[in-house]
């Protein structure tokens, strides 16, 4: 197993360097590419732990969705850029900084020496229970049945923070288009690439969302793959976001966490707790949360990377 | 040597070279060959984690393979996107000329 | 069989690792962004493929070997597109490059205004003189292009 642990070395000292030139350089394109390659990294680092829900949502999301989202905050700020580059911050604002830094630092690194060895786990009751809600993947027994509540909060945040973006739009473009206009040619290599990848997209990412019951994968991933392959096609110039102000887009994007707190709270009749599950029903009842959840994390991300309203509303 | 043992091999060696050409990314000297030693990461990293999966016959690393090779690609059209656009007019220049 | 399907995956895991190998010192000692796209390319598609290829013979039939297939191919693509789209960042962005592999006739002002410039850093001087000649005849539509473009605004 030495080889397996050379592989290990040479990924952290790797990920460490990463971590620093993104941090260390100036140009914000450069760091955004130091952050993709930063995140692709950190995917195999938990393919090498073992986790591979984990890898699954990263891969998703840290190299993907927010690539994108930080790659279009980057040509937004283009124009400020080279301002701002020229003004320092005062010796007073840079000391406070690294004093605050050196804090964190040191305040993370006593927290993670003084972790108790080995480390108590619920993981054995976890899967001793599994039985009973239904599904295989320990991962999605956590996430839906043992810490249900966790999960509803989580999609909650999703909307609160699409919310806030909303809200970072002008008065006249209020519940108008999104930013998020292309300018690729429709008969482009751009518009073929979207027209054969994102079918095969879609397929994938229902497929990802479905296997996530018995293995790794899950709402969360496939909702990012289905939200990346919709902004493709989207930014080929094959089809348009819609204004924010219509009804049906806010409608589902509600309908997902509404569902999980209607099937929730019904468990305080039906069986003894909230979300708890009725006996036998656990399967159903997760599916049903997790179909719910998929069209308004799939709308919220994508809502997400293209920011605020821009453009007029109709009428 | 037994196969899972050449197969982990050939995934370090992968790594390491994917990761030699990271020095792209250091030295730039435009954003285009930081973004080539980016996509040269994630192709070596998919290669990579292919064969440490079945080396080690972890079925999951093929999903994730998967996903990462369908949002490397999303990835690097947003970003050439981003980089090719500062007017907003360069609709022609996708066209083959 | 087993033995022969064995033998095939290692050849072929190994030409893949080669074409990796190729691809990044490719990526490292080639001088400009077009020749250091073309080096990625072989990586991309040959020694993922290759790698796929040899995989084939292990995994199981059907789920995980549509997969690697489909793996495959989603590079391939991918590659393909965004080869283009890189080199046309490369050859409008780039312009310090760029404006080296023209020809010498004293009409290529456009391309070195801020205009068409993304922002990077200048290539070091020592990159830009280091250009193959055949790369100067496959510029001459874009200097063209540039002139139709008008004056930049």
């Amino acid at each position: 197993m030495t080889l397996a642990l050379a592989v290990d070395i040479g990924l952290t000292l790797l990920i460490l360097a990463m971590a620093a030139w993104t941090i260390a350089v100036r140009d914000t394109f450069a760091s955004v590419i130091g952050f993709v390659t930063y995140g692709l990294l950190l995917t195999l680092v938990w393919v090498r732990l073992a986790a591979p829900d984990v890898a699954l949502t990263e891969a998703a999301m840290g190299g993907g969705l927010t690539g994108a989202l930080l790659i279009g905050a980057a040509a937004r700020l283009r124009s400020t850029e080279s301002a701002s580059r020229t003004e320092r911050p005062s010796v007073l604002t840079r000391t406070l900084a690294a004093v605050l830094s050196a804090a964190v630092t040191a305040a993370l690194a006593i927290c993670v020496l003084n972790l108790p060895d080995p480390a108590p786990t619920l993981a054995p009751a976890a899967a001793a229970q599994l039985g009973s809600t239904g599904v295989g993947n320990p991962v999605t027994a956590v996430l839906l049945a043992y810490r249900a509540m966790d999960t509803l909060l989580e999609a909650i945040v999703v909307l609160l923070a699409l919310v806030g973006v909303w809200s970072l739009a002008h008065d006249r473009a209020w519940g108008g288009y999104p930013q998020l206009r292309s300018h690729a040619d429709p008969d482009g290599i751009l518009a073929y690439f979207a027209r054969v990848m994102a079918p095969v997209g879609i397929i994938v990412g229902i497929y990802i969302f479905w296997i996530g019951a018995d293995f790794p994968g899950g709402k969360f991933q496939g909702a990012t793959i289905l939200a990346a392959m919709w902004l493709l096609v989207i930014g080929a110039g094959l089809a348009h976001l819609p204004p924010v102000s219509q009804t049906w887009l806010r409608v589902l994007l509600v309908a997902g966490p509404l569902v999980f707190i209607v099937i929730g709270f019904a468990g305080l009749v039906t069986a003894e707790a909230v979300f708890a599950y009725p006996n036998g029903y656990a399967k159903p009842l997760i599916l049903a949360i997790e179909i719910a959840l998929m069209p308004t994390l799939v709308l919220a991300l994508a809502l997400l990377v293209a920011g605020a309203p821009q453009r007029m509303p109709p009428q | 040597m037994t196969m899972p043992d050449f197969l982990l091999t050939a995934s370090a060696f992968v790594l390491v070279m994917v990761a030699l050409g990271l020095i792209r990314i250091l030295r730039g000297p435009e954003d285009v060959d930081r973004m080539m030693a980016a996509q040269l990461l994630g192709s070596g990293g998919i290669a990579a984690l292919l064969l440490l999966g079945v080396a080690t016959e972890a079925k999951a690393v093929i999903d994730v393979a998967l996903t990462l090779a369908l949002l490397a690609a999303f990835a690097s059209v947003a970003f050439v996107q981003g980089i090719s656009r500062p007017d907003g007019d360069d609709s022609k220049e996708t066209r083959g000329e | 069989m087993k033995i022969a399907l064995d033998i095939f995956t290692i050849v072929a895991v190994m030409a893949g690792a080669f074409f990796f190998l190729a691809g990044t010192v490719g990526l490292l000692r080639f001088p400009d962004p077009l020749t250091r796209l073309h080096a990625l390319t072989k990586a991309d598609n040959l020694g993922l493929g290759l790698v796929v290829l040899g995989l084939l013979p292990q995994t199981d039939w059907p789920l995980d070997t549509i997969k690697l297939v489909t793996i495959w191919l989603f590079a391939l693509l991918a590659g393909a597109t965004v080869g283009q789209l890189m080199a046309c960042a490369a050859r409008r962005g780039g312009s310090n490059t760029v404006d080296t592999l023209l020809p010498p006739n004293g009409n290529t002002v456009e391309l070195s205004t801020p205009t068409y410039q993304i922002v990077g850093r200048q290539p070091f001087a020592a990159e830009t003189n280091r250009v193959p000649s055949r790369h100067r005849d496959a510029d001459l539509p874009l200097n063209s292009t540039a002139l139709h473009r008008g004056p930049p605004t």
